[in-house]
């Protein structure tokens, strides 16, 4: 089988666009599956939702639909990179190639992924923004955001830290959801701010025991290839949704084996430290998205922060950090 | 309360494999083309060499290609699906061997799976590779024989 597609001389007809985690996306494509599947990020949609805002960088986005592909059995992609131009596959069917340096996206897919808005939401856009993220100047960072009135309250963290059990337990008491394991961050005219994508909340089958909205679901196989409830957090817990939110707490969750939950100030030192050396290297080609980034890093880390070490249940936990967040504010 | 001064993370991850080092390093001339390569499997530059011929005296064009032989990519080549955007040429051939080609920058980047033995390196990938960097300097098409002999590795070294 040898399959050629290219893009250059056919029509990718249809072209609209779109606001994604701060940036701003010239989609070009030959399918209206396609348009339809993305049409909530269309950019007067957004800024109609979530007010104006500057955009951090541009990106294109070019997506031919090729019906002749078969479906992707699952949206797990396999990575890989050199220099400025990234490679994504999902099982040999929808195939994105990213250049860095140039902030394009180009990518062919499906019929049944281009209309999968599920999979735009939660696998693809994210991938997007994640890989091109340094060079828009829409970070990607590690960590949950709520927004507490208007006032953004991110839980960076490593793996396993609880962001996840913890977003879910404040969505729970109310607080509106931004985003779970991954937030983007820009710093534009308008200040810092931390954006979202997808609304999906990522819990390991033991969080059951503190989510009783789980029993009726069953762990699947995610994206990354661990075994977790992956849930719509506005579905399932209730939560309000915003896509962005200005950074006004940033508590650094630490798990610990106590049954407490205790706040300890946390320096901007240590708070940069964390971004830079918890983000992926970049090769000397992106030196330039790599200086944004950490301009980027440096701003954040200005932010109140605090290490918040937790033990206790996530309910207690959760309100815990929003007394915090009343007596701080 | 006492300060904290760190927190536990993931420190640099490279998702993406692109920090493999790739140590061998040689200039091929194969035609009107000098390539500088860079790999971290000495017998990609076996492969190379042993396709390789009497270097032309003519006027060469210069590029750079990096090819990594990728350990956690099992198996073969399994079918291609090649995608073409203004200057970005890509070739996917399942997990073992992902190419891309930037005519602008003159660079083809390379994943080939750990299954991929030097003949079929020899006989049908390089012969590939070959025919997408001689189309992005000069548009024509080549025939499959005709960068089969090519080759000639001109200088090797770690």
């Amino acid at each position: 089988m040898h399959d050629s597609r290219s893009l250059n001389g056919i029509g990718l007809q249809l072209h609209d666009e779109l606001r994604i985690a701060g940036a701003r996306c010239v989609l070009r494509t030959n399918s209206q599956r396609v348009i339809s599947a993305l049409a909530s990020w269309r950019r007067e949609t957004r800024d109609a939702r979530d007010g104006e805002d500057c955009a951090a960088g541009d990106f294109e986005m070019n997506v031919l639909e090729d019906p002749a592909l078969p479906s992707a059995a699952r949206y797990e992609p396999r990575f890989r990179g050199l220099h400025h131009l990234v490679f994504a596959d999902f099982g040999g069917t929808d195939t994105f190639v990213f250049d860095v340096a140039s902030r394009r996206a180009t990518a062919v897919v499906s019929s049944a992924t281009a209309g999968n808005e599920l999979a735009w939401n939660s696998v693809l856009l994210p991938l997007a923004v994640g890989v091109l993220g340094a060079a828009l100047g829409s970070i990607p960072v590690h960590s949950a955001c709520l927004d507490l009135d208007d006032m953004g309250v991110m839980l960076p963290g490593a793996s396993g830290a609880g962001k996840s059990t913890m977003c879910a337990a404040l969505a729970r008491c109310g607080v509106a959801v931004v985003s779970d394991g991954w937030t983007y961050v820009t710093n534009t005219a308008d200040g810092l701010r931390a954006h979202g994508i997808s609304p999906r909340v990522k819990l390991l089958p033991d969080a059951v025991r503190h989510f009783p909205q789980l029993q009726l679901l069953a762990p699947a196989k995610t994206s990354n290839g661990e075994i977790a409830f992956d849930v719509d957090a506005t579905s399932t817990f209730g939560a309000r949704l915003r896509r962005q939110s200005v950074p006004r707490w940033l508590l650094f969750l630490q798990r610990t084996e106590r049954s407490e939950c205790e706040f300890a100030p946390f320096s901007a030192e240590a708070a940069r430290d964390f971004f830079e050396n918890s983000a992926e290297r970049l090769p000397e080609q992106l030196s330039g998205a790599a200086a944004r980034r950490s301009d980027i890093f440096a701003a954040l880390s200005r932010r109140p922060s605090w290490l918040l070490r937790y033990g206790c249940e996530p309910r207690k936990a959760a309100e815990a950090v929003l007394r915090f967040c009343e007596a701080t504010r | 309360m006492k300060p904290a001064d760190s927190v536990p993370c993931d420190r640099h991850p490279d998702f993406l494999k692109r920090f493999v080092p790739a140590p061998f390093r040689a200039i091929v001339r194969a035609g009107a083309l000098a390539i500088s390569l860079e790999t971290n499997d000495s017998g990609c530059l076996s492969a190379l060499a042993a396709a390789g011929r009497e270097s032309p005296s003519e006027p060469y064009e210069r590029f750079h290609w990096t090819m990594i032989r990728d350990e956690d990519a099992p198996g073969g080549i399994v079918g291609s699906i090649d995608l073409a955007d203004e200057h970005l040429t890509f070739v996917n051939m399942g997990p073992a061997c992902l190419v891309g080609l930037d005519a602008k920058r003159r660079e083809l980047l390379a994943f080939i799976g750990a299954d991929i033995d030097e003949h079929l390196l020899a006989e049908s990938i390089l012969p590939l590779f070959l025919r997408l960097t001689r189309a992005a300097i000069a548009p024509r098409s080549f025939t499959g024989d005709e960068h089969r002999h090519a080759f000639q590795a001109a200088l090797i070294h770690e």
